[in-house]
């Protein structure tokens, strides 16, 4: 059976080509990521650092997150109560006229230690196309290469932290190609295949994925957009959030072990809508819309059963920004469509809760930010959300320092 | 310009919120075999597997029943299944061995029936032998050695005492209707085999305190039970899971894993050798690797079904658990002196450990807890004669 809806990211294209065509002079403002790649000679510095307070825990300690319907992976870790440092990075980009290399060096949770999100080197082939090898963000979608201390809340986004772990991060190369003064890249990876939504097997092929970005903006308004396709596999896939020497204070001698084996697609699209209404006042909206479909089958060490996961995600935020304060609103939802076929299947439900008992799983969040220095971010957000089957309301403090030195 | 642009981004997020819903549809569940029997099952256990040319029917087993309590069913009139397999004993027969209608010992020891619907292969070690039709032949007409004596012979004759029977008439009519022929020797293979099938039990004091009765074990009963599930005594690798045993299959599964053991019981050669008349799977397959395995029989009711191994060569649960202590069996003397602790061929899992006489008996009172004492006097078990 074919998996791939390239229909939809066939029209994402379209769209992006049509409005390009008419596209005028750049723009930067929303996304911190930069649509051509711009690097300037000598060395550079970024850093950034969120601490969190929250009043509830997603999952209590000791706990596993399962999020009922979906099979979870990579860093998807639930936040905990308390005070935490959510994330702390530091990247450094050494580059020359021709070639640049970037080494982050991140943590990503109180739990983790330091670990080398990605390092990776790079050089221009041409003016206009460039390639990247190492280990490496995805650049599928500028939503997969930014951390929640880039964002406006302090929540990771349910869409990558279902589909992607949290985000996606492998070793792999990457060859892009801006057009039309950096309006529109388009560009493709490959991967090990070694990360969530796939694993690392000796059996499996190449992860990849294609993408196209779209960037514009005239007089008072910006616009971003893209659309993205990623295709994958698994073989005997565990959820490697939890494993004896990766446990997050679970016990993981109660922890069933199933395996995911089979071919995942995902196709999605994103976009970004600002205005400048006054001198300082920013209104916008941004958001992203995923499908992904798997097939294969699932098992433990005795059991077996064909599956099939069609899951869609959705997350729009609507936003507005005047000088120093910044208020948004933003809404993410899931569409979790299981079949599996077999014996065996209803127990393996229960034992992996693939059952999200017709709830779809939601995350609804009001913040407020308050700029109070340029480096330092201050933001009181409130959420009511539908992550582990029943509804819960939470309420965050973080703070978001972000620093940045540019080569001369 | 502005509001027509949130417009679209709220409609999008509306159409996606409203379409559809998640949802996990199964096909073929638990309960789709389409089959026409009610399991004596809680409604969170596995049903056992049944063949497709045999589907289970409350005729059958009733059909079953009859003739697994009939000793005209042997060449020579005397064995009954029953003879073999007593109802009081969890249906083993309280011998070290099993004994033919010819008076032949049986090399080994007549298990107990008690969730046999749920063995991944049947017999003692005969990884090819996967459903009850299959086994049930071997009882009936087997030779070496004999247990119930049909042959080509006799065959005849034994099908017209039973014809004679007039109780019979009504029963194969119900249970095969649709058959042309009446009386045959594959209605009553698949009869006996759904009698033997619907021999099912889950309501042990232990299966009680699971359910949330707290009164049904003993204080003693639940340290054993700590024990039995420890890694220092190691007993619920092969005999864990619901049925006790890890030679266990039923329709949700679809592998065994780790079906026979050699528990070190002998050791002949000081190269794991067993007797020539009991060497396990090894009879079958011929790998030297397979010498002396044998499948970890369930251990429900495991109080009523002494003596113990597939020999019949340990009496007591208190010696059992002092063979598996020790790690094997040392035997000083005789043919079969050797030291089974130092086989090669052991199970990894057998490697001794230390226990108080108070830890032993704690344990004696868990074991003791698996046993269902209403299967002794069930009366759809029982004898109908």
């Amino acid at each position: 059976m074919t998996l791939v809806n390239h229909r939809t990211f066939l029209a994402g294209i379209g769209a992006i080509f049509s409005l390009v065509l008419t596209a005028g002079e750049l723009h930067a403002h929303g996304l911190p990521a930069k649509t051509k790649q711009v690097f300037h000679p000598g060395l550079s510095l970024q850093a950034s650092f969120q601490a969190s307070y929250r009043n509830q825990s997603l999952v209590e300690n000791e706990q596993r997150w399962l999020l009922p319907g979906r099979l979870l992976g990579g860093e998807a870790l639930p936040l905990q109560r308390g005070f935490s440092v959510d994330e702390a990075f530091l990247t450094a980009i050494y580059a020359t006229d021709q070639a640049y290399a970037v080494a982050k060096l991140g943590q990503h949770s109180s739990e983790h230690g330091l670990a080398l999100e990605h390092v990776y080197v790079g050089t221009f082939l041409t003016e206009n196309i460039n390639v990247d090898i190492g280990k490496l963000n995805g650049e599928f979608s500028p939503f997969n290469t930014i951390h929640s201390s880039q964002m406006r809340s302090a929540s990771p986004l349910l869409l990558y932290d279902s589909f992607f772990g949290r985000q996606f991060n492998d070793d792999g190369l990457r060859l892009k190609s801006s057009w039309f003064d950096g309006a529109l890249i388009v560009g493709g990876e490959a991967w090990r295949g070694s990360h969530f939504p796939a694993n690392d097997s000796e059996s499996t092929d190449l992860a990849w994925d294609l993408f196209a970005h779209l960037y514009v903006s005239a007089e008072a308004l910006e616009l971003r957009g893209g659309a993205y396709t990623f295709k994958a596999e698994a073989d005997r896939r565990i959820d490697d959030r939890y494993d004896a020497t990766h446990s997050h204070g679970v016990n993981t001698s109660n922890i069933p072990n199933l395996y995911f084996t089979g071919d995942i697609e995902v196709v999605g699209v994103h976009g970004l809508l600002s205005a400048n209404l006054f001198d300082d006042l920013w209104l916008g909206a941004q958001g992203e819309w995923a499908s992904y479909k798997s097939e294969g089958s699932l098992r433990d060490e005795l059991r077996l059963a064909a599956y099939r996961a069609s899951h869609k995600a959705m997350w729009v935020e609507l936003f507005a920004v005047a000088g120093v304060h910044q208020v948004s609103v933003r809404y993410e939802t899931l569409k979790l469509k299981n079949e599996l076929w077999g014996l065996a299947a209803a127990t393996l439900v229960e034992l992996a809760q693939l059952d999200s008992a017709g709830k779809d799983p939601y995350r609804q969040s009001v913040g407020y930010g308050f700029q109070w220095k340029p480096e330092l971010l201050l933001r009181l957000e409130w959420e009511r959300h539908l992550l582990t089957g029943h509804q819960q309301d939470l309420t965050t403090a973080s703070m978001v320092w972000q620093f940045e030195t540019q080569a001369k | 310009m502005m509001s027509k642009s949130f417009k679209v981004l709220l409609l999008t997020g509306l159409v996606a919120s409203c379409a559809d819903q998640s949802e996990t549809i199964i096909y073929d569940a638990n309960s789709a075999s389409g089959e026409q029997f009610a399991w004596p099952l809680r409604a969170d256990m596995p049903a056992p597997r049944v063949p497709d040319t045999n589907p289970m029917t409350a005729a059958k087993v009733e059909l079953g029943r009859y003739l697994f309590y009939d000793q005209r069913l042997s060449g020579n009139g005397t064995q009954s299944c029953a003879s073999c397999h007593e109802q009081e004993l969890a249906f083993s027969d309280g011998r070290a061995l099993a004994i033919g209608s010819t008076g032949e010992l049986h090399p080994r020891n007549a298990q107990g029936l008690i969730n046999v619907a749920y063995n991944a292969s049947y017999t003692w070690a005969n990884p090819s032998l996967l459903t009850l039709e299959q086994q049930i032949m071997i009882p009936l007409f087997g030779t070496s050695p004999i247990e119930q004596g049909l042959n080509d012979e006799n065959l005849d004759t034994v099908l017209q005492r039973l014809r004679d029977e007039s109780r019979y008439d009504p029963l194969f009519e119900e249970a095969f209707a649709s058959d042309a022929d009446a009386l045959t020797v594959a209605q009553i293979v698949d009869a006996l085999a759904s009698f033997v099938r619907s021999l099912i039990s889950f309501e042990s004091p232990y299966d009680r305190y699971l359910a949330g009765d707290a009164s049904a074990m003993s204080p003693a009963a639940l340290r054993g039970r700590d024990l039995f599930f420890s890694e220092s005594l190691e007993c619920f690798h092969c005999h864990g899971g619901y049925n006790f045993s890890d030679s266990t299959l039923d329709r949700t599964m679809s592998f065994v894993d780790r079906p026979f053991h050699n528990t070190g019981l002998f050791n002949l050669d000081g190269e794991g050798a067993f007797p020539e008349n009991n060497q396990g799977i090894f009879e079958i397959t011929g790998k030297p690797q397979d010498m002396g395995k044998f499948r970890a029989v369930t251990l429900r009711n495991i109080a009523l079904t002494a003596p113990y191994m597939h020999d019949g060569s340990i009496a007591t649960l208190d010696e059992v658990i002092d063979f598996y202590a020790a790690g094997g069996r040392l035997i000083e003397n005789g043919p079969l002196a050797g030291d089974g602790r130092k086989s090669p061929l052991k199970d990894g899992f057998v490697t001794g450990f230390s226990i108080t006489a108070s830890e032993k008996s704690d344990l004696i009172e868990f074991l003791n807890s698996l046993t269902d004492e209403s299967i002794t006097i069930n009366e759809n078990f029982a004898n109908p004669w």
